[in-house]
């Protein structure tokens, strides 16, 4: 074996894919010739640094923004699946055989009497009804089936139970902007989002934490309700500019079907560009496909401005 | 008893919001750490992160169960990321300087104590590593993130690029050629 053939074979030893004769000649080669011996030593220290480099781990924060996002995503999914639901059952329900009604029934009545049992039997709610400071009681909610076919004797559902409680605080108070954050992003009520916005926003004496933010982008992208998105929106407009905010704007302006939300994201982006935060190629790339499909004028114009600028 | 992988595919399926939560949070840290390796800019990382479970999301229906749900994860993944890295052509996407490299955070034990110079060092060296890889073709690339990043098999590979094993061989051979040439210019 000479020299160039033995160096061509490295990679293929260290990845063990030489056969076993090849294998032999090259170990032999190496053992005999102290260039070649010195070529691996240098292939690997190349795969102890490499194994050294994925040990890195990603950034919690960028993780945990990753993952509200899609989780807005994911919600949005879910209220334009129920959506639908109710309405195919709406309809469904003037075709329905009276064999499917009797089994409707008869797995209603399972739920109406495990529901009793555990209202009745609890003693979670015993505690609580002799507990009266706390002013907490507890609900079920959110019935699903996994199995609605009564026919083996056996069903299966998940359901969440909810125990309400109370708070006053400051605006300004950590936990209480916690709870709002969550409600943002889960409550189903889009008045109590729209709510809990208003809440976040009012709280002008102290800069929001990643938390909040991450999640008012979330909102802005992925809220079913347009009221919703538009006032998470502004919020996010009168936050310190930074990529992030940045992108979100983008991402609204390019995919969002209401014209007065995209102005809202046109315009922050006028003022983003403002404060220093410079938009990249992609983003310039963004803009200029925008302007050729976008209907609306006033946005035109303004995408028009801003891409002038570089 | 934490249930398997097939188990919460079943169960999203039907659907179980959370059973599909739990599947995507037992990968989603992998994903994000090899979108973030491919790209090297942390909002690309992210951009690829949701593209990939979107696609997860819309296609777990028809999941067929013949191979490993991470074999199948990763392959949507490598897809996405390839893609991405076609579509805006970015070049040089790591500098030096460049802030948006500071996705990552450095995984040394902290009983280890480092000096400053040290840290400095390891940062540079990571650099250098990104730079060394963004000279590699997507294919190369992949194979490689997946190889030594992921810590797959050849044959696991080669199932999620939809290549043969000989191919993924040469793309991993070529790779870490290039990739040694590359990181001797720099010591």
């Amino acid at each position: 074996m000479n020299h160039n053939e033995c160096k061509e074979m490295i990679p293929s030893y260290l990845y063990e894919e030489l056969d076993f004769e090849k294998k032999i000649l090259f170990e032999d080669h190496i053992r005999s010739c102290k260039d070649c011996a010195n070529e691996l030593e240098s292939y690997k220290k190349l795969f102890a640094d490499i194994s050294e480099d994925s040990k890195s781990s990603v950034d919690p924060k960028l993780l945990l923004a990753a993952r509200l996002e899609l989780r807005g995503f994911l919600k949005a999914q879910q209220n334009k699946i129920s959506s639908s639901n109710n309405i195919k059952d709406y309809f469904a329900s003037f075709f329905y055989k009276p064999v499917g009604l009797a089994v409707s029934g008869f797995s209603l009545l399972l739920i109406g009497l495990f529901i009793g049992y555990m209202v009745f039997n609890s003693p979670m709610i015993e505690n609580i009804k002799t507990d009266s400071s706390k002013h907490t009681h507890i609900r079920i909610q959110n019935i699903n089936f996994i199995d609605s076919d009564p026919s083996d004797g056996e069903v299966e559902f998940t359901f969440e139970t909810v125990q309400s409680d109370r708070m006053k605080g400051n605006v300004n108070d950590t936990e209480l902007q916690k709870i709002l954050t969550y409600a943002v992003l889960n409550e189903q009520n889009p008045g109590t989002r729209l709510n809990s916005i208003n809440v976040i926003n009012a709280n002008q004496t102290q800069k929001p934490d990643d938390e909040i933010k991450s999640t008012l982008i979330t909102v802005a992208k992925f809220d079913n309700n347009p009221g919703v998105r538009i006032e998470a929106l502004k919020s996010l407009n009168k936050l310190p500019a930074d990529e992030e905010i940045k992108n979100t704007l983008i991402y609204v302006l390019l995919n969002d079907t209401s014209a007065g939300i995209r102005i809202e994201a046109i315009n922050g982006l006028v003022n983003v560009s403002k404060t220093g935060i410079s938009l990249n190629q992609k983003d310039l790339i963004s803009l200029r496909d925008k302007i050729q499909t976008e209907n609306n004028n006033y946005i035109r114009f303004q995408a028009k401005n801003i891409i002038k600028e570089y | 008893m934490e249930l398997t992988d097939n188990e919460l595919i079943i169960n999203a399926n039907k659907g179980d919001v959370l059973a599909l939560e739990e599947l995507i949070y037992r990968y989603d840290k992998m994903v994000l750490r090899l979108a973030m390796k491919y790209t090297g800019d942390s909002d690309d990382a992210k951009d690829i992160y949701q593209e990939v479970f979107i696609r997860v999301y819309k296609s777990l229906a028809s999941f067929q169960f013949k191979s490993e749900f991470s074999t199948w994860l990763f392959r949507i993944a490598s897809n996405v990321c390839i893609s991405f890295k076609r579509k805006y052509s970015k070049q040089n996407l790591v500098s030096l300087n460049d802030e948006d490299n500071s996705g990552y955070i450095s995984t040394i034990p902290e009983d280890d104590v480092l000096s400053p110079d040290n840290l400095v060092v390891n940062s540079e060296y990571r650099n250098k590593i990104n730079e060394a890889l963004n000279t590699l073709s997507p294919n190369q690339k992949m194979s490689f993130l997946l190889k030594h990043y992921e810590g797959y098999k050849i044959r696991e590979i080669a199932e999620m690029m939809n290549c043969k094993e000989g191919t993924i061989k040469k793309y991993l051979f070529d790779a870490v050629r290039r990739l040694k040439i590359q990181l001797e210019k720099s010591y």
